[in-house]
């Protein structure tokens, strides 16, 4: 049938694509100050990767053209076995189906080492996203491990280790985060925007950057953080940061906030929006959104170790509801106006 | 979802000439109901769309957590 929808839309509905968000590990060996996490679930358990396997292996031998595997956490590296596990099985299954592999992980990349980036590379998980939070004096206050030290260092390691890799398919965001004291430092003249300018984004396009600002989800202590009041009131401030970039002679392909300015960008589908789109929890729970991870409203099914997805139709509709009602702020965030205020 | 509506009088007290409505973009729709968009156990959803480009990077511009929003 065709409902002549939009392609956005339909890329959120089809059955022909699938994304699985799964946290391989809900624990963390940092304690960033302003994370919202509690980190109560803990690692993923064996029987919930098999569950997976056995969905994905179902549903690639019926008809899937392209699989989004994200991993996310917590630290989806410190389950690494498990990691190993699942984009092993993936790979080899996607291989066998012809389905278009689309893998990715948010890390601190402090667990990232040659030998897991190669077996990550050579099965078909190539984006990373890898947050600094500012220079090293600020980063180091704010994204501390658990035993209080800074992280700075070895995640820029990290960053140069794959700078240094033959693995073309790459492709590394550098996520920076400010709010609204630090983003001044940023653009100073040899600051950390320059520094990562010309020591990662400039002659390799597999390198790029994002900015963030930091916003208060409510855990953490927040301790040095000066939170902007409103994602509006930080607009100032990311105009300034591309600018910044902008003059440095970033390519628009390495930061697509150049192209898309700073405004809020119609059409944008969150995957919490999508029906075919869902996080799946180290304890087999399945979710929407990566935000609000301990809203029960978030919980909208489970996966069994059989491989089915059972999900709860009421409470999953209200997080695609704008595939409906056709409302651009519940398709961008449907946790707004549901587990938050709209 | 209606918003709000407001009666044109000539003169107050007199019978309505018109009815503004005010009404969110939800109002218009997509095509889709709810029930196409449940969700069988092979994680299939009731309506078929038919063929779909796949997506590229998309979530390389997410700006909530990592993987993806670019809104929180």
């Amino acid at each position: 049938m065709s409902l002549g929808l939009p392609s956005n839309l339909a890329a959120a509905v089809t059955n022909r694509g699938l994304k699985l968000i799964v946290n391989s590990s809900e624990q963390c060996n940092l304690r960033c100050v302003y994370c919202y996490e509690s980190f109560t679930l803990g690692h993923m358990k064996s029987d919930v990767a098999t569950g997976i396997i056995r969905f994905i292996s179902r549903r690639a031998a019926d008809g899937l053209d392209w699989l989004e595997l994200e991993f996310f956490g917590g630290e989806p590296l410190g389950a690494w076995n498990t990691v190993k596990y699942l984009t092993g099985e993936v790979h080899e299954i996607c291989e066998r189906h012809g389905v278009h592999l689309i893998g990715g992980m948010t890390t601190n990349a402090t667990l990232l080492n040659p030998d897991r980036l190669d077996w990550l590379a050579q099965h078909g998980i190539t984006g990373f996203q890898i947050t600094l939070d500012g220079p090293r004096e600020v980063h180091d206050a704010r994204r501390v491990s658990a035993q209080k030290t800074g992280s700075f260092d070895v995640i820029w390691q990290r960053l140069e280790m794959m700078r240094a890799s033959d693995h073309c398919k790459l492709d590394v965001t550098i996520r920076v985060h400010f709010d609204a004291r630090s983003w001044t430092g940023l653009i100073k003249q040899g600051g950390l925007l320059d520094k990562i300018v010309e020591t990662f984004l400039r002659d390799d396009p597999r390198f790029k950057l994002h900015f963030n600002s930091l916003n208060n989800w409510g855990g953490g202590s927040g301790e040095g953080v000066q939170f902007f009041a409103s994602r509006r009131q930080s607009q100032p401030a990311l105009e300034k940061l591309l600018a910044h970039i902008r003059e440095a002679g970033v390519d628009p392909s390495q930061a697509i906030q150049l192209h898309e300015g700073t405004a809020d960008e119609a059409g944008y589908v969150c995957y919490a929006a999508r029906a075919n789109a869902f996080v799946i929890r180290s304890d087999g729970g399945v979710s929407k959104c990566t935000v609000a991870l301990d809203d029960a409203r978030n919980l909208v099914g489970r996966l069994t170790t059989d491989g089915e997805l059972i999900i709860d139709h009421e409470p999953h509709s209200k997080w695609v509801r704008g595939l409906v009602t056709g409302d651009a702020s519940a398709l961008a965030c449907p946790a707004k106006g549901h587990v938050w205020p709209g | 979802m209606e918003l709000a509506s407001v009666e044109f009088r000539s003169e107050p007290g007199s019978e309505p000439q018109g009815q503004l409505k005010l009404v969110t973009q939800a109002g218009h729709g997509t095509g889709l109901s709810f029930e196409d968009l449940r969700v069988d156990p092979a994680g299939k959803v009731a309506v078929d769309v038919g063929v779909v480009e796949a997506p590229g990077r998309v979530d390389s511009d997410s700006s909530c957590s990592p993987v993806v929003n670019k809104n929180c």
